[in-house]
């Protein structure tokens, strides 16, 4: 009995999940006149909607900038946060403690306090609509997340281990990229696959920094389009659907290391 | 000789930080620090000259009924998505910590919607919410006529459409939080409590709920942040209205400074709002930290 409750409950959220994205997904095949009928099929496959996108668009383009964006700003909140997580994982001086504070607790600062600053920084910095300015800002924001994922990871790696390495030696800078680095691969994995969604779906930088049609990011692009072709609902539908799919295609085949972000990353908080 | 070790030893640590502390500091820190001289300033964006005004700008804020205004709906939107939230997230991880058939199945289905992009998940609810949208139009089918409402339009219950997405999209994210905190809770424990004749709502409130208070704690941190800094649902979905009703903190700070140019008086805002989430979060974690217990 509870059993059998219990399922009930389960395909009712599954249900509540699902509808408005198949409802998406299935709008994006039906002709403008036919979205008004909701809950039915379209009466063919066709891929009009999906033509217009790409002939009145840049989607292309605009998905390799969301690509080259997030790539960079991971590789370069890797790069840096490893480092540092090193030093802050084998030093205990209340000076390294007192950064690692400064670095975790900026997760508290919201972006919409720092807007203006931020706008005057990358204007001076004579930034503004590049992408650059969008990998900067999202790679400083990475940096609270994996601080505390490889602090945590480096913890549990014997010490023998480089004291060995400098016996043989090795010195600091060598000894990080020969020895740890690749001991880090699993918590790198994870940090990559979760911080790369934000970075992706970040959609307040890209709409303050990003004017050029082929500089913007997808879901920037998403948003001029639906403000531009407002009545072309099939349009909309099919961009939606590109939209949505290369995240979820994604989270589908990473799962694993989602979850695992949670357990190794957010429960030790 | 050993001094001298240990002396380039601590400045060989310090070069590891220095790269990440620098693009820190200059897009985090610095820009606070700005917001706080900015604060007191009327600048308005572009001319060279302004001048310090003291505390104006902070007074003004208690003042605005729109600003205070704006944190009084981000503060109802967030406690509406924290208390169902939790509720939503915990009850869904309760029941798929059995081994039920298809676990996978519906655990990825029920993470989805977190991996999107807000701005797409309010566009995708756009053809829902809006008056000839989908929600009315069953209604109407199903002869619950008396229940159509104008969802986006109405300065009663918008925020809390808005904040029926931000629960929808949040259910699984919170929910794998929790069956992380459920799995850890030791066998014997669960077989103890058993013994001692510990069942449903006593069990729940005495065993279970102590016992995953660390991923309690995380998890009312993450909603806490995530539901107070909202922008793209009302950005997209209402646009601030009906009546301001759902203008939240973020997007009043944003339209302060790039559509009325009041950059000093958007920075005080903006200063007001992080002293406000860090008030709030420390108390948070205080209290859920207490709470939690040794095993």
């Amino acid at each position: 009995m509870i059993r059998k409750f219990q399922y009930f409950v389960l395909y009712v959220a599954v249900a509540v999940i699902s509808i408005p994205v198949l409802n998406i997904v299935l709008s994006s095949f039906k002709t403008n006149e036919e979205i008004n009928r909701v809950f039915t099929l379209p009466s063919s496959l066709q891929f009009d909607n999906y033509r217009r996108v790409f002939e009145s668009s840049e989607i292309p383009l605009n998905i390799l900038n969301s690509l080259g964006i997030t790539g960079s700003a991971i590789l370069i909140a890797i790069f840096l946060t490893s480092m540092a997580s090193y030093t802050l994982a084998r030093r205990y001086e209340a000076f390294f403690q007192l950064i690692y504070l400064l670095f975790i607790s900026a997760a508290m600062i919201p972006v919409a306090a720092n807007l203006v600053p931020l706008y005057v920084l990358i204007n001076k910095l004579g930034l503004v609509d590049t992408r650059t300015a969008i990998v900067l800002i999202s790679a400083a924001s990475a940096i609270p997340m994996g601080i505390l994922l490889y602090t945590g990871f480096i913890k549990g790696i014997p010490k023998s281990l480089e004291e060995s390495a400098s016996i043989d030696g090795y010195g600091k800078i060598s000894m990080f990229f020969k020895i740890i680095f690749p001991l880090l691969k699993p918590v790198t994995v994870t940090y990559a696959v979760i911080s790369s969604i934000s970075v992706w779906n970040d959609f307040l930088m890209p709409l303050l920094f990003l004017r050029t049609e082929s500089k913007k990011t997808i879901t920037l692009a998403v948003y001029a389009f639906t403000s531009e072709y407002v009545n072309d609902w099939g349009a909309i539908y099919a961009l939606l659907t590109i939209a949505f799919i290369i995240p979820v295609l994604f989270f589908i085949l990473n799962q694993k290391h989602f979850y695992n972000g949670m357990t190794d990353g957010a429960v030790k908080m | 000789m050993i001094t001298k070790r240990a002396k380039r030893d601590f400045i060989s640590a310090c070069l590891f930080l220095v790269p990440a502390l620098c693009l820190f500091l200059t897009f985090k820190y610095y820009p606070l620090m700005m917001t706080l001289y900015y604060s007191f300033t009327n600048w308005d964006g572009f001319s060279k000259a302004f001048e310090y005004v003291s505390f104006d700008n902070f007074l003004n804020i208690f003042h605005e009924s729109k600003i205070y205004g704006a944190f009084m709906n981000t503060i109802y939107f967030a406690v509406i998505s924290i208390l169902v939230g939790t509720a939503v997230q915990l009850g869904l991880a309760i029941i798929l910590i059995n081994k039920l058939k298809g676990n996978r199945f519906f655990r990825t289905i029920l993470y989805m919607p977190s991996v999107i992009s807000s701005l797409i998940i309010s566009l995708t609810w756009i053809s829902f919410f809006q008056y000839n949208g989908i929600i009315n139009r069953v209604l109407e089918s199903v002869g619950l006529d008396m229940l159509i409402r104008n969802w986006l339009a109405d300065a009663d219950i918008t925020i809390n459409v808005l904040a029926a997405i931000n629960i929808w999209q949040w259910a699984g994210y919170g929910m794998i939080i929790y069956i992380t905190g459920l799995q850890s809770i030791p066998t014997e424990v669960k077989e103890a409590a058993a013994l001692d004749g510990a069942t449903g709502w006593s069990k729940f409130m005495r065993i279970t709920l102590p016992l995953i208070m660390p991923a309690v704690t995380v998890n009312m941190f993450i909603s806490i942040t995530g539901a107070l800094k909202v922008f793209e649902l009302p950005f997209i979905l209402t646009g601030g209205g009906p009546m301001n009703s759902t203008n939240t903190v973020t997007m009043q700070i944003y339209n302060t400074a790039f559509l009325s140019n009041q950059f000093g008086y958007a920075s005080s805002i903006g200063l007001t709002f992080f002293l406000f989430i860090a008030i709030l979060t420390l108390i948070q974690l205080r209290i859920t930290r207490r709470m939690e217990v040794e095993y």
